[in-house]
């Protein structure tokens, strides 16, 4: 179906906000693909493709408490749905698939 | 305390951001600020502030008009629609006004596009028009520089088959004879054309009958033009049936081979019969000299090849193969590719009038500029109108309407309006295009052609293009209003000092002022040219053309015939025609006081005794030719002022030596003295300066073309003319009569001027007219505005003429703005221009208080309606509150 492929970037960016669990949110994301590949993103880039990827049903947000670092402005937390995860792992077999084609002593 | 980020950084993040995203988005924002101002300190925070508000400026945070339900909904289209029908309907004058401005304007902007189009196609139709090049030749002459479109005929026959590069030549002869199919009647015919085979090769025509493989290539074969084919031949098949042209006094046959359509509507080329070039063997066998450049040569060239290398490898060989006297007065060649001609090239012997860019891009500008008046008037109707109906917007809104809604109404009017006015256009087009195309611009086109998907498409794309920008400005006004304050009548706050609608004004009266001095100057120049003085008389003056051989030898029964005659007060023969741009031969010129002037070539008329009285050319030293002094005929000059100067004479000139080289078929030397020294009169357009001319008597048939007649100014002319016919008729009863007004062929020469001036002011007067619906509209817009000012001056005891001052002034102010605008853009312009001419008008400050004034009635009378209005209405009804 047509919308449910993952980009590069969102691919990286819906594995990291999984890994942050409940603490997936626009500069945490940013800070943690910082830290994990080095890269650094655009934070309104990434507020788009957290939108993106929750309209495609990966994603679902809710707002959550207000912090003082944040002006007493709440943070919108993103946690992976069902649809998000078994996207992950399907992107993730494929990919094992592949490289063991190439590389069989792997795993 | 902790330190803010920057405040107009966030102030700009609430303007564009969207409410839904804003908290999570400045939360973010705001975490960063925080964090960069722990690690790299305050003011790095602060200075990188703007750039993390920046990244999140992107179309999906942007705020949404309205509600976010974006779907289609046809209910609320067809109220759009019914709405729009009855606003149309309501108000039929500001519809009208509004639909006539549109209609005009897009009309003469179809009507300029067309022409711009049309003149830029030149040439086009040829498969290898981009390798094709005229060979001109330039040459700088005696500090004077000429440049000829035509080359002497021996030219093509010398670089022939020398350089590889090249694949094909050819050339083109046009020499005017009298044609008919043998019975009929004689017509003569100026575009009676001698080709090779090649060029049909080069420059193919669609066949119509016939063949064209084999159609030149024997001589006294002739290929017709459509056109041509049906005025000799009707509706019978012309193919294998002979067309009999005279000229210098014989008939020759030549035999149709085939009929093609015309080549030359969009072409330089201007050809109604195309001959066989060795015709010209028996026809004219002096053709074939170096003397004079009468012939257009072209050359194709290869894809690859390079036209200057190719230019400069003709030149070698014609300094060393061409004609050594040719070659002595160091012609360049010029390789002018026949694509650019039409709009580039303006040299002598040009086969048509030329066009310019200069020229043509002021058209196209003029199309643009008419456009956006129109559409300047309709922002500015439709604005004022908006106001009128602000009731209606107040109640949509406090009925939960949302602004796109809105927006989308204002936008489907002016839709609905742009295009019933292009269907207007249409119409408009379709019965103005004989009129506008042929009988103003004076070309010949075929609506049907530019009929075409493509042009229909760009069309209709460019008019729904100019809905949407004219459809902008209204709505985004009009949805500003507050629902309340609209309710309670309470407008004013919104509607402030107009100033959007001035600015608007302002630049319509700039464009208009532009155009109207523009207008003004067009129309002096051409009138200073045709009034200006020449130094000769033209008014009743004619010319015979003596187009055979016998009238050529026995002018002088006819010329004495017609002196005869009580009216006839002179006659003389002459070579050329006044104003004729090649006719005055440039001849080699020495004289003994200065034998170092060698190459020495000037401008010559040769003419009979009585010239110069006949045109009644002042002598300032010396004196006239004189038929009873037997040396005149042989060795006697009459030099202007101008070459009196240029040879060191000045008013010395009478009595010195001279000799000239003429050619009668060969070159023949005459010797003899300087007898007068003629005032300088323009014998050429007043485009050129006058130059140093040398008159003498000939009566070689080669230069007894024309015989010069003055007439008495009593009487009837068409009486006289039918006299001289007479005389003619018996003199040479085989030759219809040709005869012309020196004045007609004078004014032909400033034909172009006349057709620009022509264009220019009609639609001149076209944006002025639309221009004027604009301050009409202007006009019912500021009266309203202020009506309850106005009608409180009333009843504090204004009069009626300081209420109309009052409204009137605002009018003045725009208008000395736009003066302000306008006067020196046309100063400069206008300067620009008249320096191409060498004999121009003065324009002074009386031209531009023209424009000033004309502006001024224009408002006042436009405005006139509203005033009166405003003076004549009821302070009380409109003071009164509920």
């Amino acid at each position: 179906m047509k919308g449910t492929f993952l980009g590069e970037l969102e691919e990286l960016v819906l594995l990291t906000a999984a890994a942050l669990k409940a603490e997936a949110y626009g500069v945490a994301i940013v800070a943690e693909i910082k830290k994990t590949t080095g890269r650094e993103m655009n934070i309104g880039a990434i507020h788009t493709v957290l939108r993106r990827l929750e309209d495609k049903g990966f994603l679902s947000s809710v707002m959550g408490g207000a912090t003082a670092e944040r002006g007493g402005r709440r943070k919108r937390i993103y946690t992976l749905t069902h649809a998000g995860s078994s996207t992950l792992d399907y992107s993730y077999r494929v990919r094992t698939m592949l490289y063991e084609r190439i590389n069989p002593s792997f795993s | 305390m902790k330190k803010q980020p920057p405040k107009w950084a966030d102030r700009f993040l609430y303007w564009f951001c969207r409410p839904e995203y804003l908290e999570e988005i400045a939360g973010d924002l705001y975490e960063m600020y925080t964090m960069k101002s722990v690690e790299k300190g305050q003011s790095y925070a602060d200075k990188t502030y703007f750039f993390d508000v920046m990244k999140f400026f992107r179309w999906s945070n942007f705020k949404r008009m309205g509600t976010m339900n974006t779907s289609f909904n046809t209910g609320l289209l067809a109220h759009n629609f019914k709405i729009t029908l009855r606003v149309f309907k309501k108000n039929m004058l500001y519809t009208g006004i509004n639909l006539a401005g549109l209609v005009v304007g897009l009309t003469a902007f179809v009507f300029l596009l067309v022409y711009y189009l049309h003149e830029n196609s030149y040439d086009n139709q040829f498969a290898d028009g981009e390798h094709i090049y005229r060979i001109d030749v330039h040459a700088n002459k005696d500090g004077s520089y000429a440049e000829s479109a035509k080359s002497p005929v021996p030219l093509v026959a010398t670089l022939n088959g020398t350089i590889p590069q090249a694949v094909n030549y050819t050339r083109a002869l046009p020499y005017s004879g009298l044609v008919s199919n043998e019975i009929g009647t004689k017509y003569r015919e100026d575009q009676f054309v001698f080709v090779d085979q090649q060029f049909l090769e080069m420059f193919p025509p669609k066949l119509i009958q016939g063949t064209l493989n084999t159609a030149l290539d024997a001589p006294f074969q002739i290929v017709l033009t459509e056109k041509k084919a049906k005025q000799y031949f009707g509706s019978e098949n012309p193919i294998g049936k002979t067309i009999a042209y005279e000229s210098e006094d014989a008939q020759y046959d030549f035999t149709v081979m085939a009929v093609v359509e015309d080549i030359s509507t969009h072409s330089h080329l201007n050809i109604d019969f195309m001959a066989t070039f060795s015709s010209l063997d028996r026809i004219i066998p002096w053709y074939k000299n170096w003397f004079y450049p009468n012939v257009y040569s072209y050359v194709q060239l290869d894809e690859q090849a390079n036209s200057k290398e190719v230019e400069m490898a003709s030149q070698e060989i014609l300094e060393k193969n061409g004609f050594i006297h040719y070659v002595k007065q160091k012609p360049q060649l010029f390789f002018q590719p026949v694509q650019e001609i039409h709009l580039s090239s303006n040299k002598t012997g040009e086969w048509k009038p030329n066009n310019t860019q200069i020229d043509l891009g002021f058209f196209l500008s003029l199309g643009f500029i008419i456009l956006l008046i129109a559409v300047i008037n309709y922002i500015n109707l439709t604005t004022a109108e908006s106001q009128r109906r602000s009731k209606e917007i107040g109640i949509k809104k406090a009925m939960g309407s949302a602004k796109i809604q809105l927006i989308k109404q204002f936008f489907i009017e002016s839709f609905l309006m742009i295009n019933l006015a292009m269907l207007l256009t249409v119409v408009m087009v379709f019965f103005l295009w004989r009129t506008i195309t042929f009988e103003l611009m004076g070309i010949d086109l075929i609506l049907i052609n530019y009929l075409t998907w493509s042009n229909m498409g760009m069309f209709i794309v460019g008019g729904w293009i100019l809905s949407v920008l004219v459809g902008i400005y209204p709505a985004f006004i009009t949805i500003r209003y507050s629902a309340i304050d609209v309710i309670k009548n309470n407008l004013s706050k919104y509607m402030g000092k107009g100033y959007q609608r001035k600015v608007l004004v302002v630049t319509q009266f700039s464009i208009s002022m532009c155009l109207i001095i523009g207008t003004v100057l067009l129309i002096k120049q051409y009138d200073f040219l045709q009034n200006k003085e020449l130094g000769y008389q033209k008014d009743f003056r004619l010319a015979i053309n003596l187009s055979d051989d016998y009238s050529k030898q026995n002018f002088t029964n006819l010329r004495d015939q017609l002196l005869q005659l009580p009216f006839v007060e002179n006659a003389a023969v002459s070579n050329t025609l006044m104003g004729s741009p090649d006719g005055f031969h440039e001849f080699p010129i020495s004289i003994s006081d200065k034998p170092d002037l060698v190459d020495l070539e000037l401008h010559t008329l040769g003419v009979g005794e009585n010239y110069l009285d006949t045109y009644g050319i002042e002598i300032l030293l010396g004196r006239n030719f004189d038929p009873t002094i037997q040396s005149d005929e042989l060795g006697a000059f009459i030099v202007n002022e101008a070459a009196a100067k240029l040879l060191g004479w000045g008013t010395n000139a009478v009595g010195k030596d001279m000799s000239l080289t003429l050619y009668t078929g060969k070159a023949e030397l005459r010797e003899g003295k300087v007898i007068g020294l003629a005032k300088d009169f323009h014998y050429q357009s007043l485009y050129e300066q006058i130059k140093p001319l040398v008159i003498y008597i000939n009566k070689h048939i080669y230069y007894t073309d024309f015989l010069n007649i003055q007439l008495n100014p009593k009487g009837s002319i068409a009486e006289k003319i039918s006299e001289i016919e007479k005389v003619f008729t018996e003199f040479n009863p085989k030759k219809p009569m040709e005869i012309s007004f020196v004045e007609d062929e004078l004014e032909r020469i400033y034909q172009r001027e006349l057709a620009s001036s022509k264009i220019i002011s009609l639609f001149t007067l076209l944006s002025i007219l639309i221009a004027s619906l604009g301050v009409f509209g202007l006009a019912s817009y500021s009266s309203k505005r202020r009506i309850k000012e106005i009608g409180i001056r009333k009843v504090l005891g204004a009069s009626a003429n300081h209420i109309t001052v009052l409204l009137t002034k605002e009018y003045f102010y725009m208008i000395v703005l736009s003066c302000l605008i306008a006067w020196p853009l046309v100063y400069f312009v206008a300067t620009e221009w008249l320096s191409n001419f060498a004999y121009a008008t003065q324009f002074g400050i009386e031209n531009y208080l023209i424009g000033l004034l004309i502006l001024t009635l224009i408002a006042v009378v436009s405005s006139m309606k509203q005033t009166i209005w405003s003076v004549k209405s009821n302070p009380v009804e409109h003071l009164r509150d509920e």
